[in-house]
């Protein structure tokens, strides 16, 4: 499936250079799609984070009687196979499919700054392998990597986390290590070496803040891809597993009954599209904010 | 420049390409049994153990497996076997991986290669729609269907046209693959994920060539809005235009898992998920090595085909 995101690391990259926060966010806040985007990845959030008030049913609450209702009064989006009701489990899925994505892209950034720090930084031979290693993830199409990490450690939410993040790695090193490399002559860290600043002092001090703009900057972009990541996954039967309430998986068993209950996956599917879509409009905002001047 | 210097460099250019690409392929085959041994079980012990099989049993084709020996070993003899062309035998069926992956390969192909021409089709005129009468309504409109195309999840979008051209209408069949009538809703599901990157990169790289001050020459000269569009810019537009529509394509040859599972289609990549569901170990193996191998042989490709294009590029 498609995550082809366009790549806006080397927009990131050189706007972090200039410019004060405060600007940034005047001018993020000037485009429409930025209230639009912020406006449909805040409902998903609060949906997840309110679900057990705003949920009617318990999501697993199995009611024989209800089965394949359509949408009603009692069952707002209707219910599935089992008549447990579709609009709970889609509050409950949302903490599931954006938790799991949220913590990939966390896992994500970390290591790959970590990575990308240590490629900037180091010099010679250990900076080359390290490249390499980078460019060695970077040639594997994403979902691939994902699912070679699922196949090693079993279908779970755990390993969906990872699976996710390790896909993601090498991105954030990518851009950490440009960033690093170009800072790494800078004065203020040859005045730091001259006063004999440590390699982890300069690390952790002087190199580390910054890239911590630009790796949120890219983070923001990324958690739409990662959604898409984690209910695909879901959606093949290798992510969330039953009967927890996933996006992709609820999709999944939506299908099976398209002909009787076509809510039951149409429900799922457009949560899943259009909480990338609101990330996607603040992610695309947020560059159009960072290069002034461009249409 | 001197005009001999140009085959040199492109020769230079040409033989270090295809050395890093080989020892791309060789790191990807170390990543590839890297991340598949990671595994915490035993595959042997999985195997037999839903049979209930004697312990026995299980040691026996964990010697015929080789997993007895240590991890060093196993892997130069998987990537001697690989060099010779041997990609194992599958846990389940017994056959060779190879012989697996020949049979799903065409399918996966056939499906990448209509996805793609759709991709560049409808990412195309979107692009040049959207250049043509920038920040209108018809640019917007163009525009919204592009996000689309990275926002909706195939398995969403297939699904709907399920619904549309099988459920209601029953126009289409919904599942297999022997004919066109199979591959007219993956190919469009597939080729619409891939069209919207390439339209937004197609309007951004339009509108970047008509800022250029030739283009001010150009309408001076007399020429219309749509001459100076087809003839001067798309012309300096190409290169990155292709640059994106090359990464799509091996986008699409490694990333058709999802929409051969949702349309019930053979391929590759329902081969990967069947054996990773399976713990087939040889052929999750097998189909990551050759679905990566496949993705960094099309980007060589395509880096030729630039430098060709562009012999800066090459000099870099």
């Amino acid at each position: 499936m498609n995550v082809g995101f366009p790549s806006s690391t080397r927009v990131i990259h050189q706007s972090f250079q200039s410019g004060p926060l405060r600007h940034l966010l005047r001018r993020l806040i000037r485009q429409p799609g930025a209230w639009l985007g912020a406006l449909l990845v805040g409902s998903a959030l609060l949906g997840a984070l309110a679900a057990p008030w705003l949920a009617t049913f318990p999501p697993a609450q199995i009611d024989l009687g209800a089965q394949l209702q359509p949408p009603s009064l009692a069952h707002l989006a209707g219910a599935d196979f089992y008549g447990r009701d579709l609009a709970s489990r889609l509050l409950f899925g949302g903490r599931v499919t954006l938790g799991i994505a949220g913590a990939a892209v966390g896992l994500a950034m970390t290591a790959g700054t970590l990575i990308g720090l240590l490629a900037g930084f180091s010099r010679g031979w250990a900076g080359q392998a390290w490249v390499a290693l980078i460019d060695l993830l970077l040639a594997f199409p994403t979902l691939l990597l994902a699912l070679l990490v699922i196949a090693s450690m079993g279908a779970g939410l755990r390993s969906l986390v990872l699976a996710v993040a390790v896909a993601g790695i090498p991105n954030y090193a990518r851009l950490v290590r440009g960033v690093t490399l170009a800072n790494r002559s800078a004065p203020y860290v040859e005045a730091a070496r001259a006063v004999g600043a440590s390699s982890g002092r300069i690390l952790w001090r002087h190199l580390l803040p910054g890239v911590i703009a630009p790796v949120l900057a890219l983070a923001t972009l990324d958690v739409g891809w990662a959604i898409l990541h984690v209910s695909a996954l879901g959606f093949l039967g290798l992510g969330a597993a039953p009967p927890q309430a996933e996006w992709g998986l609820m999709l999944f068993e939506g299908r099976e009954y398209l002909g009787s209950a076509p809510w039951a996956s149409a429900i799922p599917g457009l949560a899943i599209s259009l909480t990338v879509l609101g990330v996607t409009l603040l992610g695309d905002a947020l560059s159009a904010a960072l290069t002034p001047g461009r249409g | 420049m001197s005009t001999t210097q140009l085959p040199a460099s492109s020769f230079q250019y040409l033989r270090r390409r295809l050395l890093i690409a080989a020892l791309t392929l060789l790191g990807v085959a170390t990543v590839v049994f890297v991340l598949v041994h990671l595994l915490p079980g035993d595959p042997a012990e999985t195997l037999l153990a839903r049979s209930g099989a004697p312990p026995e049993a299980v040691k026996a084709l964990r010697i015929e497996l080789g997993l007895d020996h240590p991890l060093p070993v196993q892997y130069a003899g998987w990537l001697a076997a690989v060099g010779r062309g041997d990609l194992g035998r599958s846990l389940f069926n017994g056959r060779p991986v190879t012989a697996l992956i020949r049979e799903q390969f065409p399918f996966t192909l056939q499906l990448a290669l209509a996805a793609f021409a759709w991709a560049l089709l409808l990412g195309l005129t979107l692009g040049l729609i959207s250049a043509r009468w920038p920040r209108g309504l018809i640019d917007r409109l163009a525009m919204l269907l592009a996000i689309g195309g990275v926002t909706v999840p195939v398995f969403w979008s297939g699904l709907l046209l399920i619904w549309l051209f099988s459920v209601r209408l029953g126009w289409l069949p919904s599942a297999g693959a022997n004919g066109w009538r199979t591959l007219v809703m993956p190919a469009l599901v597939l080729g619409y994920s891939s069209a919207g990157p390439i339209a937004r990169l197609t309007r951004a790289a339009l509108l970047e060539a008509l800022a250029q001050p030739y283009v001010t020459v150009a309408l001076a000269k007399g020429l219309n809005d749509r001459q100076v569009l087809f003839r001067h810019a798309a012309r300096n537009a190409l290169i990155p235009v292709l640059t994106i529509t090359g990464l799509q394509l091996s986008f699409l040859l490694g990333g058709a898992v999802v929409t051969e599972t949702l349309f019930s289609r053979p391929g590759l990549g329902r081969l990967l998920v069947d054996a990773i569901l399976w713990r087939d170990l040889p052929v999750v193996q097998g189909v990551a090595l050759v679905t990566a191998g496949v993705y960094v042989v099309t980007n060589l490709v395509i880096d030729l085909v630039i430098s060709w294009l562009n012999p800066q590029v090459g000099w870099q």
